[in-house]
């Protein structure tokens, strides 16, 4: 059995614009978090993103950082929305 | 058409129909939210809408329903623009019909409120020189 699962990382706003990409896989250790992917991404973004407030989605929904992620799921760090 | 119409759309905005199925309404309040032509202090010529669509279409439909259950209003519609939108276009359109206007009034009020916080669609402003970036 693996170790690591396999997340999807879907990027828009400042974090598509710091790492350059729509999508992003990321590995992270079994039993991981939401929580977890904020942290890892978080560390790949500048410092000028430092004090951005991420909401964390999970397969399309909203969910706080205490979320249990799994293989093959789809994860956003959702920045400030602005509609209208 | 009564209750709630909302769509994420990738073009202009339709006209606007003329409709006749309100009769017990005496008010219909019609918002547009334009495109100005200054972004965070840049002087911009568009805006790019990023929408997450799978979440912001079914996130809009759940606040129109829920502007509906909250509010005595009769129906809410709402079309958003997503992609290019020219400076002095629309992006935004939202109808609300009540029998009276305060209640719609109240109940845009707090529409488009819940709209820029919780559905997933971002800004990027374009520059006449065709720089990007994120509002």
């Amino acid at each position: 059995m693996s170790s690591a699962i396999r997340v999807q990382l879907r990027c828009f706003s400042h974090v598509k614009h710091a790492l350059g990409q729509d999508v992003v896989e990321l590995h992270l250790p079994l039993d991981s978090t939401a929580a977890d992917v904020e942290c890892c991404v978080r560390a790949m973004l500048p410092q000028h993103l430092s004090s951005m407030v991420f909401r964390l989605a999970l397969n399309h929904q909203v969910v706080d950082g205490s979320a249990a992620v799994h293989d093959g799921d789809e994860v956003a760090l959702l920045p400030p929305m602005q509609g209208g | 058409m009564h209750g709630v119409f909302t769509r994420i759309i990738d073009g202009p905005l339709p006209p606007m129909s003329d409709d006749q199925q309100h009769d017990e309404d005496g008010a219909e309040l019609v918002f547009h939210g334009r495109v100005r032509a200054g972004e965070r202090g840049r002087a911009i010529v568009a805006l790019e809408y990023e929408v997450y669509r799978e979440m912001a279409e079914m996130e809009l439909r759940r606040l129109a329903q829920e502007a509906v259950a909250r509010f005595p209003i009769s129906s809410l519609h709402c079309l958003h623009r997503v992609g290019r939108v020219d400076v002095g276009d629309a992006s935004l359109r939202v109808i609300i019909w009540s029998k009276h206007r305060s209640e719609a009034l109240q109940a845009i009020e707090w529409f488009i409120a819940a709209l820029k916080d919780r559905v997933p669609i971002w800004k990027w402003g374009v520059t006449a020189e065709g720089d990007r970036f994120p509002s």
